[in-house]
């Protein structure tokens, strides 16, 4: 049997198959499916914030990029280990745009880079990505087989 | 005089929601020509996962309408409806169209929402004597989940607790429902008690 197993705001969850991790609405927070593919055995992350760097509290680190992702990439090569973890992200919305801002002070937006820049730093390699745009996603990704379904409102199902 | 200093700032507050969300609640029924009424308004702090149970669940798909206000950058309002209420509302302000486009609903809506937030904001002014202005609204439709959290974060709050004060509304015999968030930028509760002298 295979369990669905949820995974909240600013935190992660560790898995393996069958199961199948899930997070829910994403808007301009960033979703990231890690996965060691010999031992079908992954993490996924919803990150709220792409750096810890003006927080005084950082005790919350699953909710920040630059923290999140280093430690859950440790954990899951310490128990697989496997050293080639790949990843497939999504989120990093805009869900309200005012016509008279502009698009680079937006969070979704730095959600993605830092997250982006974060994996290039572990040297984890970006298989696929939906991001940004205007619209809330939802992830679930089955750790058989490293396949993750992109839902969304109104639109096609997307597969990472 | 209450005993615990928290709680009368937290009935004070509570207080101001419920004069700003009469008073919207009044200006709503007199423009859709329906009785409006309104539950006691409902402030809490509360952790996302809680907010997703008790209130509305993460992936309820609901039209949103935000409306900023701006000069001072207080904070922003929300207000969330069923798809399907919206429509309701749309018939009740457009009686002469059978069938209406979600371009049409949407744009009833979004006027709705703005009647509200504007009336809501007039008693407040009145409150703290002091000018406040909301910006154009603007609508989506998507997950609650998703516009929430979004909601929150851009105006820099960015615990896993959320403090969510709304009002909520009815008509038609509790047959449409929609409620109205502010979601403020820190410290601005702290200022707007000050402003009423608690």
């Amino acid at each position: 049997m295979s369990e669905q197993i949820k995974v909240g705001i600013s935190d992660y969850k560790v898995a393996a198959a069958p199961n199948q991790l899930v997070t829910i609405g994403l808007g301009s927070c960033v979703g990231i499916a890690l996965y060691a593919p010999e031992a079908k055995t992954g993490a996924l992350s919803h990150i709220m914030l792409p750096d810890s760097s003006s927080f005084s509290d950082t005790s919350k680190w699953p909710k920040f990029a630059d923290l999140a992702l280093p430690k859950i990439a440790a954990e899951l090569r310490a128990q697989t280990r496997e050293t080639k973890l790949l990843a497939k992200i999504a989120g990093g919305a805009s869900m309200f745009t005012f016509s008279n801002e502009t698009q680079t002070l937006q969070i979704g937006q730095r959600n993605i880079e830092a997250v982006k820049a974060t994996l290039h730093d572990l040297q984890i390699p970006i298989v696929s990505e939906h991001v940004g745009g205007k619209m809330g996603r939802s992830m679930y990704f089955d750790l058989t087989d490293f396949n993750v379904k992109v839902r969304m409102v109104n639109r096609e199902e997307y597969i990472l | 005089m209450s005993e615990n200093p928290s709680l009368l700032r937290f009935d004070a507050l509570q207080e101001v929601v419920n004069i700003g969300g009469g008073h919207a609640a009044t200006a709503l029924s007199k423009m859709i020509g329906n009785k409006v009424e309104m539950d006691v308004p409902f402030v809490a702090l509360l952790p996302y996962e809680k907010v997703y149970e008790t209130i509305q669940s993460d992936d309820t798909i609901v039209k949103a309408v935000l409306s900023k206000l701006i000069g001072r950058e207080h904070g922003v309002f929300l207000f969330v409806i069923d798809p399907k209420d919206a429509e309701a509302l749309a018939h009740i302000v457009l009686p002469e169209n059978d069938e209406l486009s979600e371009e049409l609903i949407d744009s009833a809506l979004t006027e709705l929402s703005n009647i509200l937030v504007q009336s809501f904001l007039q008693a407040v002014m009145q409150l703290i004597d002091k000018p406040l202005f909301a910006s154009v609204p603007v609508m989506t439709m998507d997950m609650f989940g998703s516009i929430l959290s979004s909601v929150y974060m851009e105006q820099n709050q960015f615990s896993e607790e959320v403090f969510i004060i709304k009002n909520n509304f009815y008509s038609s015999g509790r047959i449409i429902e929609g409620s109205l968030y502010f979601v403020p930028k820190p410290k601005v509760l702290e200022q707007l008690l000050k402003e009423l002298g608690i």
